[in-house]
């Protein structure tokens, strides 16, 4: 999938600061625990949901065009904590230039108003976090290749990471697992 | 004047099938239209691809292979609220979900399709709270009471099997000092297995030799209620009851029911009569794969496309106004909360050191609170799971609060071992919450709904009141750590009240203004019933209109 690298930048960076690679997890808990979003093409998941949720708008461009504007804003206020150079990221994106932790603080920040509607940045913003959590821990990144194929021909090729991670075994057909009745019958 | 059916129904969901199923067992000829998609039939093997045939009214279109196929169990293809075959949206997946204007943070989550919302609904049926009922409504609770009686024996509803997440939970509710309820008229607060409309599992379920087949009799306990519900011998006996398994099957068999997908139903079609006053005589539709449009017409049009849709259609029919047309708007006010336990707490208690949310009925266990609302448990596969959980709550502007970066992963690497509620309030119906067009934006069908819901002061202190309660319980089941996910007001999951009986319709849910216009959903009913999910009390009510309109216009 093809994106604006600026876009494509600014999302990979917003996934990056929702669900990131976790080392220390890794430490406690096992390699598995290692890797994040981004391992999965999650904001590819991301881009491709921005563009297709809101009528015939696609949203993708947009919303990282805020995101920076809210960067900045967030660096203009001082309130950015160690922040890399802006010009010297890749695309130039200050949103990227940010630390995970300013990134989520200066979604708070997007700015009003968003075609003309105050509280439509506020849904974006929320979004966010929604599409990003639901398309990392459901079985899209185990499309693999297929995951942009059409509906009918995509492929779980893999075990999405984020099963691994949580140990969900994946679908079953059944499970021996009854534990009997507390009520066999209701009563009038 | 020559009809196309003596009763045209709009919206096959909750309640219209219901409606659909009691008519056509009374001789009467009906039309169904659905917006969405029909899955499980033979005339729409490509049902996302293919605009397929025009109607089905057979049942042997019922193709339980087909259904298998298309109900993937993945939650993303199932699922996702914009691509998901359960979407509010066209039965073609490359088209945008259609789009509903919102005043505040939230998203309504619906499904369109034979079975609509019940497609992915947890299959949970409790009567409404006999106190939330009696002296409140225009009709008393003894009145509904052999209607729940019929519905509770077609769909049927029995109390919900336990696995390991529901005995942690039933222990937590006894710990913490309630007692076991095992009625269905519920006045005082108690823990019960869900009354759900799943049928039961095999009895040999747990013995490891048992055959279950290619396709068993019953739940099988593998926890994909809200993925969609394929498994049983036939279309007609899969296990999770939505109404594409129950009531459509049962209204085909009467062999006087017609159904028409993809018939997205634009306007109500009215003309004044000199006696009668304004009456319905028909619909206009828009097909959603050919984008054209057509008129059927009616003896009698049962409304039953929710009610968000519903309030939606009168707006944009531009039917005589009345106050309180799309007002009172009333959603549970939902939260969730969940507790993480030890594996050696678990071990102690169930024999074994994870309570699996993946396993089991999605939801099968819950504490009733009349005058507050209730708690139930749930589980789910992972995607849903931790959305509801870590990434539902709050709103945009306290994002950094949500559970996200190393603690989100955190908090789901814990997923086995994890124990999660959903909080339901018994909010009040203000008028302030409502349904309205969206003065800007429109779609292929008219002007979008615009939908603005504020819970009240008291809705709010229930709310706490609630999740305090739900944290006691996971609390005095052994949970070392407790998480609020704080939903912001504007998550539409059950929805209810936008055209309420006694306002919009009269008892028999007849609008005062239009004559042979008659609600079947969740829009009329009064209000959120003291919390209980509101299934079975639509198609209870469902059920009485079907006999009301029979004895008022079809004898």
């Amino acid at each position: 999938m093809y994106y604006n690298p600026k876009v494509k930048v600014t999302l990979e960076a917003l996934v990056d600061a929702i669900i990131p690679n976790t080392p220390r997890l890794a430490f406690e808990q096992g390699a598995i625990q290692a890797v994040g979003g981004l391992y999965s093409h999650i904001d590819e998941y991301l881009i491709w949901s921005l563009d297709h949720f809101y009528s015939n708008l696609a949203l993708a461009s947009p919303t990282a065009e805020l995101l920076d504007i809210a960067a900045r804003q967030l660096i203009e206020m001082g309130a950015a904590g160690k922040c890399l150079d802006p010009a010297a990221c890749p695309n130039g994106s200050s949103f990227a230039a940010l630390s995970q932790k300013d990134r989520l603080k200066a979604i708070t920040l997007l700015p009003f108003p968003y075609q003309n509607n105050p509280i439509f940045n506020q849904i974006i913003a929320d979004a966010l976090d929604r599409f990003t959590v639901f398309g990392y821990y459901s079985e899209w990144s185990g499309y693999g290749v297929t995951r942009f194929a059409p509906f009918e021909e995509r492929k779980l090729e893999d075990i999405p990471v984020s099963w691994k991670q949580v140990r969900y075994p994946g679908k079953a057909y059944r499970y021996h697992a009854l534990r009997g009745y507390l009520v066999d019958k209701f009563t009038e | 004047m020559t009809y196309d059916a003596d009763v045209i129904i709009i919206g096959a969901g909750g309640g219209g099938p219901v409606v659909a199923k009691e008519l056509g067992e009374l001789g009467v000829k009906v039309l169904v239209l659905e917006a969405g998609p029909w899955y499980g039939n033979k005339k729409w093997p490509n049902a996302n691809n293919a605009s397929g045939a025009e109607s089905s009214s057979c049942i042997e279109d019922l193709d339980l292979g087909l259904l298998t196929k298309q109900f993937t169990d993945y939650e993303a293809d199932m699922n996702d609220l914009i691509s998901g075959k359960f979407r509010w949206g066209p039965a073609d997946r490359n088209r945008n979900p259609w789009f509903r204007s919102l005043a505040q943070t939230g998203f309504p989550w619906q499904c369109s399709g034979v079975g609509g919302t019940t497609l992915h609904y947890w299959g949970n049926s409790p009567r409404a709270y006999p106190l939330a009922v009696d002296n409140v409504w225009p009709i008393p609770y003894r009145e509904l009471i052999p209607y729940y009686q019929k519905v509770e024996a077609t769909l049927p509803v029995h109390p919900a099997p336990m696995t390991a997440k529901e005995e942690l939970f039933f222990y937590g509710a006894r710990k913490a000092g309630y007692p076991l309820l095992s009625t269905l008229n519920v006045t005082n607060p108690g823990y019960r297995p869900q009354p759900n409309a799943i049928l039961r599992p095999d009895p040999r379920i747990n013995d490891p030799d048992f055959p279950f087949g290619e396709k068993p009799a019953g739940c099988t306990l593998r926890g994909h209620c809200v993925n969609g519900c394929h498994i049983g011998p036939s279309v007609a006996k899969v296990a999770k009851r939505s109404t594409l398994v129950s009531y459509m099957p049962l209204a085909l068999e009467t062999g006087m029911v017609k159904v028409r997908p993809n018939t997205f139903v634009t306007k109500i079609l009215s003309e004044n009569h000199p006696q009668e006053g304004m009456q319905a005589i028909g619909v206009q539709f828009r097909n959603t794969w050919s984008g054209e449009f057509g008129e059927l017409k009616a003896k009698v049009v049962v409304m039953a496309a929710g009610a968000i849709e519903t309030p939606r259609l009168w707006l944009n029919s531009a039917l005589p106004p009345n106050p309180w047309v799309g007002k009172g708007l009333t959603n549970h006010y939902f939260d969730c909360v969940a507790g993480i336990f030890d594996e050696n707490v678990l071990m102690n208690l169930l024999g074994t050191p994870e309570a699996n949310p993946f396993v089991g009925q999605n939801s099968a266990a819950r504490l009733d609170y009349p005058g507050l609302g209730f708690v139930g448990n749930f589980g789910m596969s992972p995607g849903l799971f931790a959305s509801l959980l870590y990434a539902f709550g709050q709103d945009g502007h306290n994002f950094p609060h949500k559970s996200v970066g190393e603690q989100l992963k955190y908090l789901m690497s814990q997923y086995r071992r994890t124990l999660s509620t959903l909080i339901f309030v018994d909010d009040e119906v203000n008028p302030q919450n409502e349904i309205t067009l969206d003065p800007v934006f429109k779609d292929e069908h008219g002007p979008v709904p615009l939908i603005r819901y504020r819970p009240s002061k008291k809705d709010k202190e229930k709310r706490d009141q609630l999740a305090r309660i739900a944290a006691d319980i996971l609390r005095k089941a052994g949970a070392k750590e407790i998480i609020r996910a704080n939903w912001p007001p504007g998550i539409f999951i059950h929805s209810h009240n936008t055209m309420r009986m006694g306002y919009v319709t009269d008892t028999n849910c007849e609008a005062y203004q239009v004559k042979r216009l008659f609600i079947a959903d969740n829009s009329v009913l009064y209000n959120g019933l003291g919390g209980p999910n509101p299934t079975l009390t639509t198609q209870a009510l469902a059920t009485r209109t079907a006999e009301k309109l029979v004895e008022k216009y079809l004898k």
